[in-house]
């Protein structure tokens, strides 16, 4: 019984992660339909400036600077690159590739392959009986939850929310209105950017980071995207969530070796009983 | 018979042709190259292999499946445990080996192909590298684990013309490059082949004719994962190691750089790829950490300047020098790859 309110909460940390990640792929590929596989080297970038900029300037500083780079370089990826291969999809999944690639060999050449630790934030809670949880994730769960309820407000209530949705239900409409999808992009960009320097910051507080750490966090990443049906909020909420606590459960309960395994297992058999994902809401195929 | 029937019938010739030439070249290559000089003749043979049965689904289709490298590696490992661990003969145990690529590619490709398409169908083959690497890492008694599998045979005791084992499966990998280059050239001079090229023009269209398009996505998705797994299954005991690296994500996507660096939709395109990304940084002493950075680079240059690849775009720049008042001609098997879809987004 305490064992499990542990795992809970463990499971609430990665859904919580998941669904920053999740966010930015879906917010992308609503808005420009680009699969883009270097999503996660925005979450190694936020990890790697927030675990350099603490270590010269301190946490505080180093947070919003973390956000600023992952964000601006999202922004410049975008302009160059991805603006001029929306309409064509495998072009931009070839050059989001190419990304991946190199920033991931880079990444390892700069700083090597072995992990680095950020800022600590010391202490643990007693939960019921003799469990103890440490500060640091419970942080990690509060900063997604206030993250996640944020952005989810600010598509309901801003003006780049109201851009970005509009893109991702019908681009051809809200080009009629002034908001063409190549510009509209650009904030699904930098939104996706800084949404993912905050999982890599949040990260970078809990675990060691290496060069790969984007990545295993971009296929969780896309797993919720799809199963929660692209495109949709809430169902990369929700998701992302299942995907957490199965995991959690899971390593908990059943095999710790197989971690990876269940959220690819749960997408397959989501995608097998409703091939549109869960939440999609316009009765399309997801991709 | 008219013209254009001629030309087709001289391009055929002209394919078939060109697969025979460079079989020989190949095979005399891999006779008489200098002994310190026959594993990177291997990596160019294995890795042309893959990349050109990769097109049949790239160039083809315009699918782009992010774990080609996990059915290379798939073949590799049935063809080891199958000799290994259960004692079948080597010939015997790669033929299964093919077949169980096959199963296993029929079982991932149903789902992926036949429900989604694009975004999904990336995802799930990426899924399913990572889950086979998952399953070899934690089974280590049966599959050896992260560290891979050793093949114990000595190198080149016995192989005949005194061969060693590195040259005996050079003139072996040569075989496989020209029966996946004549697979290819078959397929797109076929019926197959005419009807793949329909689907990638218009999905919906291939419906209205009365034909199921997955089926042809599910076939071609099968057939290349086959040859993939065929590539597998002699590199393998080639290299006398096998390890869950050679089917990660890594690898699938350098495969999907090279072939679109090199340029989609023709064998050129996949074998120039290869020499770039592999055979040269090979010769010489690229640090592959480096080619990585450098292989990125270059892949997301091409995709955004020249999307035809650098044999695409020669071939465009050709054209236009030799029939400079011309449109370039609009049905090229070249560029469809990677130009937006017919219908659809």
């Amino acid at each position: 019984m305490d064992a499990l309110v542990t795992t809970l909460l463990l499971g609430i940390m990665q859904g919580g992660l998941y669904t920053l990640v999740g966010l930015g792929v879906t917010l992308t590929f609503g808005v420009t339909h680009i699969l883009n596989f270097a999503h996660g080297e925005f979450i190694t970038i936020g990890a790697y400036a927030f675990v350099l900029f603490a270590g010269a300037l301190g946490a505080g500083l180093a947070l919003p600077l973390a956000l600023v780079v992952a964000g601006g370089v999202s922004a410049v990826l975008y302009v160059v690159g991805f603006r001029r291969t929306i309409g064509n999809h495998l072009q931009g999944l070839a050059f989001s590739l190419g990304l991946l690639l190199f920033a991931e060999a880079f990444f390892v050449r700069t700083f090597t392959a072995t992990p680095r630790s950020g800022p600590r934030i010391e202490g643990t809670v007693s939960l019921i009986g003799q469990e103890q949880m440490p500060v640091g994730r419970l942080v990690v769960i509060g900063v997604t939850i206030v993250v996640v309820v944020v952005t989810a407000l600010a598509m309901r209530r801003t003006w780049i929310g109201l851009a970005l949705r509009a893109c991702g239900d019908d681009q051809f409409a809200a080009s009629t209105v002034g908001l063409p999808a190549k510009r509209v992009g650009l904030y699904a960009f930098v939104v996706a950017g800084a949404l993912a320097a905050v999982a890599g910051v949040c990260i970078a507080l809990v675990v060691p980071i290496t060069p790969a750490t984007g990545l295993s966090f971009l296929l969780k990443g896309f797993v919720v995207a799809i199963i929660g049906g692209l495109g949709s909020i809430e169902g990369t909420f929700v998701a992302a969530m299942m995907l957490g606590l199965l995991e959690a459960l899971g390593t908990r309960y059943v095999e710790a070796g197989l971690t990876n395994a269940y959220g690819f297992i749960l997408m397959i058999v989501i995608l097998l009983v409703a091939p549109a994902g869960l939440f999609n809401r316009r009765q399309v195929r997801a991709g | 018979m008219n013209v254009r029937g001629t030309s087709m019938r001289s391009k055929r010739t002209r394919q078939w042709g060109g697969v025979l030439v460079v079989g020989v070249v190949l095979f005399v290559l891999a006779a008489f190259v200098p002994e310190n000089r026959v594993l990177l003749l291997n990596a160019f043979l294995a890795y042309g292999a893959l990349v050109v049965g990769l097109d049949l689904l790239v160039g083809d289709l315009r699918m782009m499946p992010a774990g080609h490298a996990a059915f290379f590696g798939a073949g590799g490992y049935a063809t080891v445990l199958l000799y290994q661990k259960a004692g079948l003969p080597l010939p015997v145990a790669g033929a299964l080996a093919v077949l169980i690529v096959a199963a296993l590619a029929a079982l991932i490709g149903l789902p992926a192909v036949g429900r989604s398409s694009g975004f999904s169908f990336a995802i799930i083959t990426f899924a399913f590298g990572e889950l086979l690497i998952q399953l070899i890492a934690n089974v280590p008694g049966f599959f050896g684990g992260s560290s891979g599998l050793t093949i114990d045979w000595g190198v080149g005791s016995d192989m005949p013309f005194d061969f060693s084992v590195y040259r005996y499966f050079s003139l072996w990998l040569v075989g496989v490059l020209v029966v996946v280059m004549l697979v290819v050239v078959a397929v797109r001079n076929s019926h197959l082949g005419l009807r793949m090229k329909a689907v990638r023009a218009d999905e919906n269209g291939t419906r209205g004719l009365g034909f199921n398009p997955t089926t042809y996505k599910a076939i071609a998705f099968v057939l290349a994962s086959m040859l993939a797994g065929l590539v597998g299954v002699f590199w393998a005991p080639m290299n006398g190691f096998i390890s869950p690296d050679t089917l990660g994500v890594n690898q699938s996507i350098l495969l999907l750089g090279m072939l679109i660096i090199g340029g989609v939709g023709r064998i050129t395109g996949a074998l120039v790829g290869v020499v770039l990304l592999v055979t040269l940084p090979a010769m010489f002493d690229v640090d592959p950490v480096l080619r990585t950075v450098l292989v990125g680079l270059l892949l997301a240059i091409v995709a955004l300047l020249q999307p035809a690849g650098i044999v695409g775009g020669l071939a465009k720049l050709w054209t236009r020098l030799r029939r400079p008042k011309t449109p370039p001609p609009a049905d090229g098997p070249v560029d469809a790859a990677l130009e937006p879809a017919g219908a659809g987004r």
